[in-house]
C-alpha cells in the first residue's frame, strides 16, 4: 500500500527516484497519523458515493454501446441491454451485436455469473471476475457499487483532475471477491466516482478507468460514457506503448419496474435469439 | 458427450469434428484470464505509469453532467418490449454434408503381413434441419426443429430419411413465476461433460415433456412429467402410473451451484442426482452422484472433473466410479484442444478415455483444418485398446471395429 501511496504522490508533486526516496520516511511516518476520524469521513464519502449509483429501490435497464479497440487499432463493436437489480444484487446483460454473439447472456445472482451460449443452449458458471466479451470490462463492473464495502480507505488527498477538484483516496479490498486487490478512486466534489485505477497486490496498474460524464435519473446518477484502458494488454508500436481501450456509452436508462422472472435462466433462454 | 458426438456411425473421427465445432463455439466467447492476457506481458518495470495514460485528458473539458429537470417524470422504458416484440416469426435451419475414408486393422497389425486384417471404407452422411421459432405474444412460443438425414452407414439405405421432428414444443409465460414447456423437448441434467450419468433425462427428447419451471425459487426449481411409448404397456391407453415423474432444485450457496434432483418410473425405479459446481482460479470444478435404487438394490455413480479454457487452449479431465456392474470400475477420461495451432487455420485434439475395470479404453487425435468459410478438413487415428470383451472394444463407435485406423473427412456445413 505504500508503494501505491507513494507512486500517487510521485506522479503529482515530484517525478525523481531521489526525491521519491527522500519523501518515503515522511510518509512512512504520516500514514499511521492519519486519524481515525478522517478514515471515518472517508468511509463516509464512500457510502455517498455508492449510493448515489446504486439503484436499491427499482429497476435499472439501459443499452450499452461498447467499443473494443485493441493494440494497433483494430475495433470491435458490441451492442447489450442491462437489466440491474441492486436490492437483490442480481444483473442480465443479453448481447444484441455483433450478430455472430446475439442472444448470448450474462446472468448474474449474488456472486455467481451464468454465461448463456444460445447456440448450445447452455450455462456456463462463472466467475463476475472474468472479462465481459473479452474486453477491458470486467463483469463486475456492471454490478451495483460497493465501494464502501469491499474496500476500506488507506489515505486520501486533494487532487485536481482536469476541471474537477477530487478527493484522491488509496483503498484495499477487504474481501478477495472483488476483481481487484487495490484500487485508487477519484471523487469529484459532486460524490461522482470520476477515475479509478486498479492495482494487484503486488502494486502492478492493471487497469485506469476514467469516467467524464454523468446522466442523472430521479436522485441517482448512471454514467453516460467510460473509458477503461488496459494496462495488461498493450503492445510497443513503434517505440510507444498502446494500450487495449474499451470505451462504453450508456444510453436509454429506464428505472421501469421489471418482473423478477427477468433475472432467471430461463428467461435469458426464451429471450436469446 | 453429448448424444450427437455418441452417434458417430461411419467413421470414428467424426468425434474430432464434432468436437472442434463444439469447443469453437465456447472459444469465442470465453473471457481471458487476468493472468493470461492475449498480449503478452512486458516485465512490470517497462509498463507506463498512469501519469503516462492519455485518459486525464478526458476531464479536461467534458461534456457536463445530464441532469433530469426536477418536474420532468423518471424515464420508463421497458426494454424487454425489444425482445418480445421484434421478430415474431424466425425462421432458421443448418446443413452439413461429410464425406469420408478410413483405412485400418481390426486387430493390432501384424508387422510381418500388413495386410491381415486390414480394413477400408468409404462413406458419407449429410443432414438438414429447419426451424420455426414463433413468438406471437408475449405469453406463447412454439419451436419446431425438423430434420432429415442421409446415413447409410446408420439406416442401411443410400437414401433420405423422411423429416422427423427433433424438437417441437410451447412455451406459456402467462402465470407470473412459472414457465410452461410442454412437447418435445431436450432437457439436460448433470454438470459432467465426459461422464453424463447425471444427465437423467437424457431421453427427453424420445417422448413428450410437461415441463413446469420455477425460476425465481430458489435459483431455479423445475418439475417433469414425461411421456415414452416405451413406458407403456398399452400406448392407446396409456395410464399415469407409467409415466416418468422428475424433479430438480439449483440454489446457489456462497461460491457452489448446488443441485438436487430425481427421476421415478416404476420400471426403471427411483434415481437421484447431486450436483455440484464451482469456479476456482478461472477453472470449473464439478461434481455429479447418481444413487440409483431399482427393487431394492442401491447402485451409486460419482463422477469429479474440472474444466479450464484459455484463450485458444481448452483442457477436460473426468473421473468416474461406477458401482453398477462391480466394484472396481474407476475410469478417467481426458480431452484437450488447441484451436488455431500457431496461429493458424490448424485445430489439433486429442481424447482419451480408460477404465481400470478391464484395462480397456480409447484415444482419438485428430487435427481439423478450416481454410474457408463452412470448409472442413479432418484427420483423426483412433485407436482402441482392451480384450476383445472389454467395453471399449464392445462399444468400439467404428462400424468396421477397427482397432487403429486412419480416417479423412471433408465437412461442408453451415447454418442461416
Amino acid at each position: 500500500m505504500k508503494n501505491i501511496f507513494i507512486h500517487g504522490i510521485r506522479s503529482t508533486m515530484v517525478n525523481t527516484k531521489f526525491a521519491a526516496f527522500l519523501i518515503l520516511p515522511l510518509f512512512l511516518m504520516v500514514e499511521p497519523w492519519v486519524s481515525a476520524e478522517t478514515k471515518t469521513s472517508y468511509v463516509e464519502l464512500l457510502k455517498q458515493t455508492d449510493d448515489l449509483v446504486n439503484f436499491s429501490r427499482t429497476d435499472l435497464s439501459a443499452e450499452y454501446f461498447i467499443e473494443k479497440r485493441d493494440p494497433g487499432g483494430s475495433i470491435s463493436d458490441t451492442r447489450a441491454t442491462m437489466f440491474r437489480r441492486d436490492r437483490s444484487n442480481q444483473f442480465l446483460i443479453l448481447i444484441l451485436e455483433p450478430s455472430i454473439d446475439k442472444g448470448k447472456g450474462y446472468l448474474k445472482i449474488g456472486d455467481n455469473l451464468w454465461l448463456y451460449d444460445p447456440v448450445g443452449k447452455t450455462f456456463t458458471f462463472t466467475s463476475a471476475k472474468e472479462r465481459f466479451q473479452n474486453s477491458s470490462a470486467r463483469n463486475s463492473d456492471f454490478s451495483k457499487s460497493n465501494l464502501a464495502g469491499d474496500y476500506k480507505p488507506i489515505s486520501g488527498r486533494k487532487e485536481k483532475l482536469g476541471k474537477f477538484d477530487c478527493v484522491v483516496l488509496d483503498l484495499v479490498a477487504t474481501n478477495d471477491k472483488v476483481s481487484f486487490p487495490k484500487r485508487k478512486v477519484w471523487i469529484s466534489e459532486d460524490k461522482l466516482v470520476r477515475k479509478i485505477e486498479d492495482y494487484s497486490l503486488s502494486d502492478q496498474l492493471m487497469r485506469i478507468t476514467a469516467i467524464p460524464t454523468y446522466q442523472k435519473l430521479e436522485d441517482k446518477w448512471v454514467p453516460s460514457y467510460m473509458v477503461i484502458e488496459d494496462h495488461l494488454r498493450f503492445q510497443n508500436i513503434n517505440g510507444k506503448i498502446e494500450y487495449e481501450r474499451t470505451s462504453i456509452r450508456i444510453t436509454s436508462p429506464s428505472l421501469e419496474p421489471l418482473p423478477d422472472t427477468v433475472y432467471t435462466k430461463e428467461y435469458l433462454e426464451r429471450v436469446a435469439r | 458427450m453429448t448424444p450427437s458426438l455418441k452417434r458417430l456411425g461411419l467413421l470414428s473421427l467424426l468425434w474430432v469434428g464434432s468436437s472442434l465445432s463444439l469447443f469453437a463455439q465456447d472459444s469465442s466467447t470465453t473471457p481471458t484470464s487476468v493472468d493470461n492476457p492475449t498480449t503478452p506481458i512486458s516485465d512490470s518495470s517497462t509498463v507506463p505509469s498512469s501519469s503516462d495514460s492519455s485518459l486525464d485528458s478526458l476531464f479536461d473539458n467534458p461534456p457536463a453532467d445530464a441532469a433530469t429537470p426536477p418536474e420532468a417524470a423518471p424515464p420508463r422504458i421497458d426494454h424487454t418490449q425489444a425482445f418480445i416484440q421484434s421478430n415474431n416469426v424466425q425462421w432458421s435451419g443448418s446443413y452439413n454434408f461429410e464425406a469420408g475414408v478410413g483405412m485400418g486393422w481390426q486387430n493390432w497389425p501384424n508387422l510381418s503381413n500388413l495386410g491381415e486384417g486390414l480394413k477400408g471404407t468409404v462413406g458419407g452422411k449429410a443432414g438438414a434441419n429447419i426451424v420455426l421459432n414463433a413468438k406471437p405474444d408475449d405469453t406463447i412460443r412454439i419451436y419446431w426443429d425438423l430434420g432429415a438425414t442421409f446415413d447409410p452407414a446408420t439406416t442401411g439405405t443410400f437414401n433420405w430419411s423422411t423429416f422427423t421432428i427433433n424438437q417441437l414444443y410451447g412455451d406459456y409465460y402467462g402465470i407470473p413465476g412459472l414457465f410452461l414447456r410442454i412437447g418435445k423437448h431436450i432437457i439436460t441434467w448433470g454438470q459432467a461433460r465426459l461422464f453424463t450419468p447425471g444427465d437423467l433425462m437424457t431421453d427427453s427428447q424420445d417422448g413428450i415433456a410437461f415441463h413446469a419451471s420455477f425460476p425465481a425459487l430458489l435459483s431455479g426449481v423445475s418439475l417433469i412429467a414425461l411421456a415414452k411409448d416405451s413406458f407403456f404397456s398399452n400406448t392407446k391407453n396409456p395410464s399415469t402410473d407409467e409415466l416418468a415423474y422428475a424433479g430438480k432444485a439449483d440454489m446457489v450457496v456462497g461460491p457452489l451451484l448446488v443441485s438436487a434432483g430425481g427421476r421415478f418410473q416404476k420400471v426403471e425405479g427411483l434415481r437421484s442426482l447431486f450436483s455440484l459446481k464451482t469456479v476456482f482460479l478461472s477453472t470449473d470444478l464439478l461434481m455429479d452422484a447418481v444413487v440409483r435404487d431399482l427393487d431394492g438394490q442401491i447402485t451409486y455413480t460419482i463422477v469429479s472433473g474440472f474444466y479450464r479454457d484459455w484463450k485458444n487452449y481448452l483442457f477436460y479431465g473426468e473421473y468416474q466410479y461406477d458401482t453398477t456392474v462391480g466394484s472396481n470400475d474407476h475410469s478417467i477420461a481426458i480431452a484437450t484442444l488447441i484451436n488455431n495451432v500457431f496461429d493458424s487455420p490448424f485445430n489439433f485434439g486429442v481424447k482419451w478415455y480408460h477404465t481400470w475395470f478391464d484395462e480397456s479404453g480409447s484415444v482419438t487425435v485428430g487435427m481439423a483444418w478450416s481454410p474457408k468459410p463452412h470448409f472442413t478438413l479432418q484427420a483423426a487415428v483412433p485407436i482402441t485398446y482392451g480384450a476383445e470383451t472389454s467395453r471399449y472394444v464392445v462399444n468400439n463407435e467404428d462400424p468396421g471395429k477397427r482397432r487403429i485406423a486412419l480416417a479423412l473427412l471433408l465437412t461442408i456445413a453451415g447454418s442461416f
